[in-house]
């Protein structure tokens, strides 16, 4: 058997010996946390095999976690979706959107293998950790050997499997402001079956109530408008901020404020007149959820 | 003229057994554990790709497909790929030493294409390496030469659905010059009469979708050169014996010099059929070219793209119905989309044509099913082959008909339905069991049916419950389509064992068991003692195709027949043996032989089988079973087409979503008259199994393409089918036993009829949860995808 | 070439392999397991789930070369020489099995589960074996299998003689 071998694999002895061989070899390496993406992609040729494969597996101890710090919520990028449901992200109500997102996030096998930084990184309409993590206004840190930035998640994703992650940067955390006691959140997907399925649209909430008015909110789908990545629905969330929940206020934000700022795309899977229904149904869903979490109902 | 002796047997046994309860067999009709269920939990079952383990210097071959859906071959420069590490040859049309051609059922499809493509998925050559990588990766190198031509995604581009006459058009096969594969019809009775004098009349237009078979399995094919200039082909084929052939002649070689065996299937469906023959042929080309063994491994996206799939199709019913329920005529005109080539669709499109105005009493019925080409993947043979697709519009017509006339749907049924002694729209006469209303009291028994019309009725909110029903018939075997016979050799071994050997294959249905359990219960002995091998080419009878729902009828007719003669035969011996009064007085319950007024004076079934080898007594036998040829008129559609047919009625239990459109089936109930049931688990298995494939089909599958003729859902994330979270909750099934006196103990089929109702059914119980006449109407095709679903609620303004 | 340390099912193997082969490769070209299978190749039909240090993970999508010193359990593993392991004997006796081809995955995950959770609940069990797709349509049956396994080895009944096994059940009526 002749075998044209390309690829090779670096095993770091630790983060800085991985963050010093990006900075050598980069643009001629990828990354390698799950491989549940990238894998399919080298597979698919939808990207140029890389020279270099960094196996991030070593650095698991490093960067798998999730700790509350000084009022910041901190999830080490290799943690994987599994290890996510072991945590308070997974008991806590506040966070109960993320619950959503794992009951609908691949087959179980996958939750073991993907990680919540390949999913930011894979940077899909799909990705549905990026819709829910923008729902918490969450930031990302990037590390080289030149040392630490921080970014808005929202920043970070440029476009379809586009973010602004430097070659010789490895994305090593997910923050965002722990939440306060009266706040919820929630995710929304669905489609023809129950798992293994995009979603027609998704949608994730965060709700913070003070007595029953919306003190904050922030809103994300799987798209809003122009580029197919998840953005959060700015309007919708300043028209709801400051007012009494009810459902009036919520059906109002569906049906009026919403389709202001929302064009959905048309392909073979379903329309955009569709889509654009489902994310109204979809937020009112989402925030009814996260209101009924914090009620405890 | 006197009847064959295989007709007396399966006669006498039926008349013998007729009165006696299923549950007083010893075998047949019990859970007996599969023969290859402990290996299949050990993982140890070979399939095809497994075999690769044992193969030492093997080739792989790689086919390099069309990039275009209809275009001219102008040239192909394989210099480049020859030039690529590991690469032994590309084959292309020219290196085929026999007929280029794989056509099922009539010659139109080259295995490589040569002069031009017709869907993308045709194969322009074949790369053959030393790896599949170097072999796929060289395959891009194969520069193709191509002039498109334009390409015809839609039947009705190429038909008009009105007078169902050919447009002009640039052909698609211009060889045969139309585009018209094939056409079938019924005209019966008096149609335009019945429409005048009909009081309510229900007419709508209605589509059923492509249908991947999504087995776990993909292709794979393996060829060992033989010294003799032969070829031993292992593949992924549930008819071996049809591979042998295609093989054979794109070879050129005798059919004794091929010999194909089908190892462990993963799931056939089927889909197994032609491309089984495909990749066969694929793989012995290069065996016999190279004298190594060629090894054919699909990839899920080759696999979708480049086997058949269910027959996509566009219909339009009209029905007619008297004041007081009763069925006056039905007109109905069938196009079949039927992508590149022929494959299995001219004998799909008569079982379409049989089955088209449901098992109901019609007396005047004017319908055309007529087969078109398009540049989409050939449709071909699907669990259920042609049914299921006239099924869904029928049964959907019978509630539209329910709700115009005020009766419960029913109701409506019950006063149409074919019973025993009735005639078949094709004057047809059912002389034996028809357990159709039988069946379908016992759905609605099941599914509490009543309660729920009444309770669903009363939901208020947005999510809403709905309950449907479907009823249907499916002819046995392969009718009209060809000579219909069967064949097993059962051999017992000097120690008692048993060697059962037959060219019908497992592709996981488990017929086989059907067939173990018919054996053992004939000759007396415990299944164990019965060993099943491999169907194969060379060493198995040939039993006909593996299809139609024709294993347990036609092989457990032939299966029965050796089994009768050895028993007679051991029965004689034994008599002699153990001084019974007659042989019919010999008690076989092995290991105990005795006779039966005197239980404690025993032989062992060991010392009978002994004594049988010294005193000359044949211990093989070789069981043949052919069904009465099938009658049909071309010009009227009339005659007997099948032997007997299956019956059953589905009830399904849906929630609808009306602010999404989503529909989740809770419960299902499944009841076929199967004529006697013979393998409980494997009944059941279907019962269940098939409701979950048809569910797939009704609510989620469907294949989607590119203007250019491009499949978009190419693997198994894109194209859904159910998963375990999809499952109803529950499930609740039944058999009822009206036997068939020319089939074994009276059993019929269940591989295919255990889909052909569960679409309409569905799709009856959505239409029941919106509970609106006009979005009744609304509901003429599925996937009832939620989008879909969504837009009838919005069209007929249906609110929580 | 990659040098990997690893052990499949109690036996410790040193290979040399490419970088990116897969652990799915590896098991059936390499050590013949052929349990092991491939469906899609993306981690979609899951027939080739085999557990990697107790973690179920689709052996299509995992690379061998990242496997140094990892503990790999397939089909053929999960009970000792001779043995059969009480999932397997309670697939067996759920009477789901049909064309076989997704059954390893289904039997490993089930592993994966009931090594987590002792009587998991209905939805649970839905959930963790929706992670493997079967044509033939056999969930229901197999969720009768998850529920005898738990039972089984609630009981402490973990490990079955192969041998009995198939006394008992090779073509024998199974009592309702």
């Amino acid at each position: 058997m002749i075998v044209i071998e390309t690829i090779s694999i670096y095993k770091p002895k630790s983060l800085s010996d991985a963050l010093e061989f990006l900075d050598k070899h980069a643009p001629d390496v990828k990354p390698i946390a799950g491989g549940t993406e990238l894998l399919l992609l080298i597979r698919d040729k939808k990207i140029k095999p890389p020279k270099y494969l960094l196996d991030l597996n070593p650095l698991k101890k490093t960067l798998s976690y999730v700790k509350v710090e000084g009022g910041v919520v901190k999830i080490g990028a290799l943690t994987s979706i599994y290890d996510l449901s072991q945590t308070i992200l997974h008991s806590d109500k506040r966070y109960a959107g993320f619950v959503d997102v794992w009951e609908k996030f691949g087959t179980m096998a996958l939750r073991f293998e993907a990680t919540i930084g390949g999913n930011l990184n894979a940077a899909t309409q799909y990705s549905d950790y990026i819709t829910l993590l923008l729902a918490f206004d969450a930031n990302v840190k990037l590390e080289s050997v030149k040392g630490v930035r921080e970014l808005k998640l929202s920043e970070y994703i440029v476009d379809k499997r586009k973010t602004a992650l430097n070659p010789n940067e490895l994305l090593v955390e997910v923050s965002f402001k722990e939440p306060p006691a009266e706040s919820s959140s929630s995710f929304i997907k669905f489609d023809r079956r129950e798992i293994l399925i995009a979603g027609i649209v998704t949608e994730a909430t965060y709700l913070h109530l003070e007595d029953d008015v919306i003190k904050d909110v922030r809103i994300a789908f799987d798209m809003v408008s122009g580029k197919r990545i998840p953005a959060r629905a700015v309007k919708t969330e300043e028209f709801l901020r400051g007012k009494r929940f009810s459902s009036e206020v919520v059906e109002e934000a569906a049906e009026k404020i919403l389709p202001s700022e929302m064009t959905r795309v048309t392909d073979w899977w379903a329309t955009a007149e569709y889509r654009l229904e489902m994310s109204k149904v979809s937020l009112k869903r989402g925030l009814k959820l996260a209101y009924e979490r914090i009620r405890g109902e | 003229m006197s009847k064959p002796d295989y007709v007396e047997i399966v006669e006498e046994i039926f008349y013998k057994t007729k009165e006696k309860k299923t549950e007083e067999f010893k075998y047949v009709g019990k859970d007996v554990v599969r023969w290859d269920a402990i290996s299949k939990i050990s993982g140890q079952p070979v399939y095809t790709a497994d075999l690769l383990r044992f193969i030492k210097n093997p080739v792989f071959v790689y086919s390099v497909r069309a990039k275009y859906a209809h275009a001219r071959i102008k040239g192909l420069d394989v210099s480049d790929a020859l030039k690529y590490p590991g690469v032994l040859a590309v084959l292309t049309a020219r290196d085929i030493p026999g007929i280029n051609d794989v056509g099922y059922v009539i010659p139109d499809q080259p295995l490589i294409a040569d002069r031009k493509v017709r869907f993308i998925g045709d194969t322009v050559a074949l790369v053959v390496a030393e790896s599949l990588e170097n072999a796929r990766e060289a395959g891009e190198l194969v520069s193709v030469d191509y002039e498109p031509l334009k390409v015809y995604l839609d039947p009705l581009e190429i038909i008009d659905p009105e007078t169902l006459q050919e447009k002009p058009h640039e052909l698609i096969h211009d060889e045969r010059g139309s585009d018209i594969l094939t056409r079938y019809k019924i005209r019966v009775g008096d149609v335009e009469k019945a429409f005048k004098e009909a009081a309510v009349v229900v007419e709508n237009k209605y589509e059923t979708p492509f249908q991947e078979h999504a087995y776990i399995e993909p292709e794979a094919a393996i060829a060992i050169p033989e010294a003799d200039g032969g070829v031993t082909i292992y593949a992924k084929t549930q008819c071996p014996f049809d591979t042998r052939k295609a093989v054979a002649n794109v070879l050129g070689l005798p059919f004794n010099m091929v010999r194909v065996i089908a190892p462990a299937l993963g799931g056939g469906f089927g889909g197994a059929e032609d491309v089984g023959n495909e990749i066969a042929a694929k793989a012995a080309l290069a065996a016999i070219r190279f004298k190594r063994p060629a090894v054919l491994l699909h990839t899920r996206e080759e696999s979708i793209i480049g086997h058949t799939k269910r027959h996509r199709t566009i219909s339009w019913y009209r029905h007619a119905a008297s004041r007081d329920g009763t069925l006056l005529g039905v007109e109905a005109k069938i196009i079949l989309d039927k992508g590149a080539y022929a494959s299995l669709g001219p004998f799909v499109a008569w079982r379409a044509v049989v089955h088209s105005t449901g098992p109901y009493k019609v007396r005047n019925a004017k319908v055309d099913v007529v087969a078109v080409y398009t540049n989409k993947i050939p449709g071909g043979a699907f669990r259920g082959f042609g049914n299921p697709q006239v099924t869904f519009p029928v049964e959907r017509q019978m509630d539209i008909l329910a709700e115009e006339l005020g009766m419960d749907p029913v109701e409506f049924r019950l006063k149409n339905i074919l019973r025993n002694g009735d005639r078949t729209v094709h004057g047809q006469l059912l002389d034996h069991g028809v357990g159709l209303e039988e069946a379908i009291k016992k759905a609605v028994e099941l599914s509490g049916w009543y309660e729920k019309r009444r309770l669903y009725a009363s939901l208020k909110g947005p999510v809403r419950r709905g309950i449907g029903i479907a009823i249907f018939y499916h002819g046995n075997s392969i009718g009209a389509e060809g000579a219909d016979y069967s064949s097993v050799s059962v051999i017992i071994q000097r120690d008692g064992s048993i060697v059962f050997r037959t060219g019908l294959t497992d592709m996981g249905q488990g017929a086989i068991q059907g067939l173990i359990n018919i054996l053992a219960e004939v000759l007396g002995v415990p299944p164990h003692y019965i060993k099943v091998e491999l169907a194969d080419t060379s060493a198995t009878p040939d039993a006909g195709p593996t299809v139609a729902s024709r294993s347990t009828a036609m092989g457990g007719n032939a299966t029965l027949v050796a089994a009768y003669k050895l028993r007679k035969r051991l029965d004689q011996l034994a008599a002699s043996l153990l001084g019974c009064k007659s042989p019919d007085d010999v008690v076989i319950e092995a290991p105990k032989v005795y006779c039966r007024d005197d239980p404690s004076h025993t032989i062992t079934w060991r010392e009978l089988v002994e004594q049988a080898f010294w005193k000359g007594v044949p211990l093989q036998e070789f069981g043949y079973y052919r069904a009465p040829p099938a009658e049909w008129d071309e010009e009227t559609g009339t005659g007997a087409p099948y032997f007997t047919y299956t019956y059953g009625a589905i009830v399904s239990d849906v929630e609808v979503d009306l602010e999404t459109g989503l529909v989740r089936v809770k419960e299902a109930t499944t009841v076929y008259d199967i004529g006697r049931v013979v393998n409980r688990t494997g009944a059941e298995l279907h019962a269940i199994g098939g409701y979950i494939q048809g569910m797939g089909y009704a609510l989620m599958e469907d294949l989607y393409y590119d203007s250019e003729g491009r499949l978009l859902n190419t693997n198994l994330s894109t194209y859904h089918i159910p998963t375990a979270l999809d499952t109803p909750e529950k499930f609740n099934v039944y058999f009822v036993e009206a036997g068939y006196y020319h089939a074994p103990f009276g059993a019929k089929g269940l591989g295919e009829p255990s889909i052909v109702a569960i679409a309409p059914s569905i799709a009856n119980a959505v239409a029941n949860a919106l509970r609106s006449r006009e979005a009744n109407k609304l509901v003429s095709k599925h996937p009832l995808t939620p989008d879909y679903v969504y837009s009838i609620i919005k069209k007929a303004g249906v609110k929580p | 070439m990659v040098k990997v340390s690893l052990t499949v099912n109690g036996v410790k193997y040193d290979l040399d392999v490419p970088p990116t082969e897969r652990l799915l490769d590896t098991l059936r070209n390499r050590l013949g397991i052929s349990s092991v299978k491939e469906g899609c190749g993306r981690g979609e039909c899951g027939s080739c789930i085999v557990l990697v240090n107790g973690n179920p993970v689709h052996s299509c999508l995992t690379l061998t070369s990242r496997l140094d010193g990892a503990e790999v359990t397939t089909l053929e593993g999960l009970a000792p020489q001779g043995k059969l392991h009480a999932i397997q004997v309670a697939f067996i006796e759920a009477r789901g099995v049909q064309c076989g081809f997704c059954t390893p995955g289904f039997i490993m995950i089930t592993k994966a589960l009931l090594d987590r959770v002792k009587e998991p609940s209905e939805k649970e069990i839905r959930r963790w074996l929706s992670s493997v797709l079967c044509r033939c349509g056999s969930y229901p049956l197999y969720f009768e299998a998850v529920k005898r396994a738990a039972k089984y080895i609630k009981e402490g009944k973990i490990y079955f003689d192969e041998k009995e096994v198939r006394e008992k059940y090779h073509l024998k009526v199974l009592a309702r």
